[in-house]
């Protein structure tokens, strides 16, 4: 397996990613921007039913077709906006394993380390010749006693690996390395940078609850609509909320899929790294064995893709896959 | 200009460009495979430096086995003379395979130092001989890495200087010959290493 080709296919991935993004932003600004339109006309007709348009001038030509692009504009840029907030942000791996309660080990001139954190940085830089990759950041979970390990930042410049208290102090050597080379896996593969854009698009459709929540307001607030206006309001925010909840919904499983895809890919490289699958069988063989791999943070929910196994969650919206299948596959491989 | 001179010129060029493409790919797969000896060549120094220590360490407590931290000190020198000649010409045939020789001696010999420490607990529970220990364990680890890095990279080369055209440009441009593949004999003990147990 070559790292370029797979860096490639993440690359590509990325581009599909973007173009699925794209086509649902404008869906999405299309039938905000519809709504709005259908509500122009309504008002129109209700307030010709009622015969006011005697008292005021009729809508000029083409204003519906104005508010429509308004309102399309404004809900699409909205989205934009919102997605590029988060594209850019945690970037910085260091400062990711620090928002987990990560210590660092910097290996350089620390007297005070124990045999097995000493280990640890050991298996780092060893990692790190294997797969040919600069030496992330090394931070330990000092406050987690279950096992788990992650790999954050978005470039191979930036990234920083953490495993938690409990990882040390529960796996052997090889175990500990099968795990290192797991999320040193993450790194190579550029899996971080996906995962954060991935998340970043779906983030992005949240706008639409804001749409929705300010045309309830307008729907119910005070003015001079009659009540076919202001049911049409409402059954717009509705709607509007609605194609918020599946695009997110949507976009939450397959934000999932990809993940489980790249842990797949993740161990794979791991065993080309090692050169000895043996190392993080045994890991998940103590996992499945009855050790847990909760993470306790408050920030781990939203960090739960970057996590060597489950930190926590739902079924549907795993981001792992399980662990026998896991295991079968290395089986296959090694 | 008749037509036909253009077109002969043309092909000339093309020739040409392709000769300097596949000279300058051959000699970047060559730069890479060297910096992957270099690598292997760094670790391999950090082993040959943990054996003084470890000697000294030892020492202490193995009075009446000083033919076997003999064995291993006589090893260490002769590795690192071969890692000396072989600085001078990595992927060489002949250096590659002294190399291989006298890092495979010092490995066996390490074996026997390591069984030798079985029959003396207090040496095991020996601080500074755990922390040796790690030490030799990792180090052993970065040696196969850097090997198999090495050794992909070799491997990368000799594919496409063997492959067609190259193989008939390469001979006309100074890469006529396959680097020479690192393996060491006992390459499993080196990859088992994590599991020596002092």
């Amino acid at each position: 397996m070559d790292f370029r080709e797979q860096q490639d296919l993440a690359r590509r991935q990325t581009r599909i990613l973007v173009a699925l993004y794209v086509l649902l932003l404008i869906a999405a600004a299309a039938a905000v921007g519809g709504l709005i339109w259908l509500a122009l006309i309504l008002g129109e007709q209700a307030q010709a039913a009622q015969g006011a348009g005697a008292s005021r001038a009729p809508m000029p030509d083409g204003a519906s077709w104005q508010a429509f692009a308004w309102a399309a504009g404004l809900t699409g840029g909205g989205i934009l906006l919102v997605t590029l907030f988060r594209w850019f942000t945690r970037s910085d791996g260091a400062k990711v394993a620090r928002s987990l309660g990560g210590r660092e080990l910097t290996g350089a001139g620390e007297t005070d380390l124990t045999p097995t954190e000493r280990q640890y940085l050991n298996i780092v830089d060893e990692m790190a010749i294997a797969s040919s990759l600069p030496r992330p950041r090394v931070f330990v979970l000092d406050r987690e006693a279950g096992i788990n390990a992650f790999a954050a930042g978005t470039r191979p410049e930036n990234a920083a690996v953490a495993v938690t208290r409990g990882a040390l102090e529960q796996l052997s050597r090889d175990e500990l390395a099968g795990v290192v080379a797991h999320e040193f896996g993450h790194i190579a593969n550029s899996d971080i940078r996906l995962s954060v854009r991935v998340a970043a698009m779906v983030f992005g459709f949240t706008f639409l609850f804001f749409v929705a929540r300010w045309w309830f307001h307008v729907g119910v607030g005070p003015g001079r609509q009659d009540a076919r206006l202001r049911i049409a309001m409402l059954v717009g925010a509705a709607a509007i909320a609605l194609v918020g909840l599946l695009t997110v919904f949507f976009g939450r499983i397959l934000q999932a899929a990809v993940s489980r895809q790249r842990e797949f890919l993740a161990d794979a490289s791991a065993v080309q790294f090692t050169r000895y699958p043996d190392g993080l069988k045994s890991a998940f063989e103590k996992l499945k064995g009855g050790a847990s791999s909760r993470v306790e943070s408050d920030a781990a929910a939203e960090m739960n893709h970057a996590f060597l196994f489950r930190a926590g969650g739902a079924r549907l919206f795993d981001t792992h896959p399980p662990l026998e299948e896991r295991i079968r596959r290395i089986e296959g491989q090694g | 200009m008749g037509i036909e001179t253009w077109i002969v010129i043309a092909l000339v060029v093309i020739a040409v460009v392709y000769v300097i493409y596949v000279y300058n790919k051959l000699t970047s797969y060559r730069t890479q495979y060297e910096n992957g000896f270099a690598q292997i060549e760094t670790q391999l120094k950090r082993r040959h430096d943990l054996i003084p220590n470890l000697v000294n360490t030892a020492k202490g407590y193995l009075e009446h086995e000083a033919s076997v931290l003999k064995e291993v000190t006589e090893a260490r020198a002769a590795a690192e003379k071969a890692v000396d000649a072989a600085h001078d010409r990595p992927g060489n045939a002949e250096t590659m395979d002294l190399l291989s020789r006298a890092e495979s001696a010092l490995t066996s010999g390490l074996g026997r130092l390591n069984a030798t420490f079985e029959a003396y607990p207090d040496l095991k529970a020996d601080a500074n001989m755990r922390q040796l220990s790690e030490e030799l364990a990792t180090t052993e680890n970065r040696v196969a890495y850097a090997r198999q890095a090495y050794n992909d990279l070799v491997q990368k080369y000799n594919e496409y200087r063997r492959s067609f055209p190259p193989v008939v440009i390469g001979g006309l441009v100074g890469h006529g010959e396959d680097a020479q593949l690192l393996e060491f004999e006992d390459s499993e003990t080196i990859q088992k290493a994590p599991e020596v147990s002092f």
